[in-house]
């Protein structure tokens, strides 16, 4: 069991003095898929991150990665881990080949990995210029060939399209797919681009406050097709009194104050129109809407959308 | 294996790096500025004339009479308390620019024992710090020439290049716990006013009579800047060596064990 996950992390917690940065997450990616973790800012994803990589020490838990204690075996896991954390950070007085060739040494890759990921990330025309002088995108890109430099089985990102135009956002998705789908390298990737993670990940984890609040299977998500009911109503008060007491919903937000949204499952529009209308109240709205991967997670943060 | 690569790395990042001909330009300066001082007392009508370079000097060099001893003694100074400084300057620029420049994080997640990067570190300041110190000897030789000021013998300035490495020595040591700053507070400003706080202990311990027992001190005692009344222990050795120990050991401390939340 333990042999098909690329990462296994049980009860996983920081505190940093009274604050508790994540709070006991239990986390399992398996090995060949793409993993989108996703969560607001400072909901604990980079300090997950951290730990998966062994930046910071967890205050309690475990982490097992492609089936090594990381405790144990820090150097040997690392070696085949590729990673980039939060904003991209090169040595700046040297040029790209350098930074790249640097990466090479301490990694243990072949001679010629230098030249293969300054083409895999269109790199070339860049790779005698000194990094302090690249494009934030460029800078983002030597990033991701950093990561990818020793042909890790494992990448672990945080904010891979940070600071890339559309087109090299949609390149660097290719890439992602590609080495997933050709070359069975597992992804776990952080994300504030909700649609980015939609298009990318097989599985998503949201985490909050710590918490990871939800894991869900993309697909399922999309198949599964949840809507959620949008009312604009001119008394919001009462008809959210009557959703809740009188249909008895519970998944009731309220994104303005004209809006009231039902998310509970099997909530009938219809139901709610005949409730409302009978207790005098007008509607200038009633629509069903199909719940994506935005509207899941902004309900799930306690956001609205 | 992978201790060789990260020395070479560090090598690297050295050899792009602007800092060592900034810091070959300060002690360039140092033995100048020496040598002109040298030159001034020679020349006492010349001082005269320049006013207050000329007190300077006086003050500088305080009646001893013009030779290679003097020359050699006050670039001594120089290489004991500019040497303090230099050497600060050097391990906070190699520890802190991996926390300045945002690359310790990546740093940190290689598959390499951490310990070796901060060993590579040491020993790339040392040589960096050993290279300015050598420069100095052949320096001084030529800027005491060309002032004129005598023959210089073969023993005298044997004994004064081997003071100048001992200073060296000294100083590298005490810079250790200037690492651990520049890591633990992640940048450059908190070592460099760590430096310039050690300084002012330097001077306020050696005025106490304390003097043998502060690390910084006992470089300045040493260099002769406490004047030749001064003198030092086995137990001032002692604790350079201890202050050495310390700094290597919480600087490891803190990049093996410590969280790193650049």
């Amino acid at each position: 069991m333990t042999d098909s996950l690329a990462i296994r992390a049980r009860g996983l917690s920081k505190n940093f003095g009274d604050v508790r940065a994540v709070a006991g997450i239990d986390l399992e990616v398996r090995r060949g898929e793409i993993y989108g973790f996703l969560g607001r800012n400072g909901a604990g994803k980079t300090t997950t991150i951290r730990m998966l990589l062994g930046l910071v020490r967890p205050s309690s838990g475990e982490i097992s990665i492609l089936g090594s204690s990381l405790k144990e075996n820090r150097e040997g896991i690392l070696s085949r881990v590729g990673y980039f954390v939060e904003s991209p950070a090169a040595y700046p007085n040297l040029t790209v080949k350098e930074n790249l060739d640097i990466q090479r040494r301490l990694t243990g890759a072949s001679p010629g990995a230098t030249d293969e990921v300054i083409e895999l990330l269109k790199l070339g025309e860049y790779s005698g210029r000194r990094a302090g002088r690249l494009s934030l995108g460029n800078k983002q890109r030597l990033s991701l060939a950093r990561a990818l430099i020793h042909s890790p089985e494992l990448l672990i990102l945080d904010e891979p399209a940070n600071g890339l135009d559309p087109a090299g956002i949609i390149e660097i998705r290719s890439l992602l797919i590609r080495l997933a789908a050709d070359q069975g390298v597992t992804i776990f990737m952080s994300s504030h681009l909700l649609d980015e993670v939609a298009q990318l990940a097989d599985r998503v984890g949201i985490i909050h406050e710590g918490k990871l609040v939800e894991e869900v299977d993309y697909r399922e998500l999309r198949e599964l097709g949840r809507t959620s009911i949008v009312i604009v109503a001119d008394d919001v008060d009462r008809a959210e009194k009557i959703l809740r007491e009188g249909l008895g919903y519970v998944e009731v937000s309220r994104p303005d104050a004209k809006t009231l949204r039902v998310s509970d499952r099997g909530a009938e529009p219809a139901a709610i129109a005949r409730a409302l209308v009978g207790a005098g109240i007008g509607l200038e709205r009633l629509a069903a809407e199909e719940e994506d991967l935005e509207r899941h997670f902004m309900r799930l943060t306690g956001g609205t959308v | 294996m992978r201790f060789a690569a990260v020395v070479y790395t560090e090598f690297l990042k050295l050899r792009r790096s602007k800092a060592p001909w900034i810091t070959l330009g300060v002690y360039t300066f140092m033995v100048g500025i020496a040598g002109f001082f040298m030159w001034l007392m020679k020349n006492p009508e010349l001082a005269e004339s320049l006013g207050v370079f000329g007190k300077k000097a006086q003050f500088a060099f305080g009646g001893e009479p013009i030779d290679w001893a003097t020359f050699l003694g006050f670039i001594a100074q120089m290489g004991g308390i500019g040497g303090l400084i230099m050497s600060s300057v050097i391990v906070t620029y190699v520890f802190g620019r991996e926390y300045a420049e945002g690359t310790a994080k990546n740093l940190l997640a290689l598959p390499v024992a951490r310990r070796n990067f901060v060993f590579a570190k040491i020993l790339v300041s040392a040589a960096w710090f050993g290279c300015l110190t050598l420069y100095m000897l052949p320096g001084t030789f030529i800027v005491g020439s060309l002032v004129g000021i005598g023959t210089l013998q073969v023993s005298l300035f044997s004994a004064a290049a081997g003071r100048l490495l001992a200073l060296a020595l000294m100083s590298l040591c005490c810079s250790f716990l200037t690492a651990w700053v520049a890591v633990e507070t992640r940048g450059y400003f908190a070592p460099l006013g760590y430096s310039i706080f050690t300084l002012l202990l330097a001077v306020i311990f050696a005025a106490t009579g304390w003097g043998p027992w502060v690390p910084w001190s006992i470089v300045g005692i040493y260099s002769g800047a406490a004047g030749p009344e001064a003198t030092l222990g086995r137990g001032s050795f002692l604790v350079i060596a201890a202050t050495a120990a310390a700094g290597i050991l919480l600087t490891l401390r803190h990049e093996v064990v410590a969280d790193n939340l650049q």
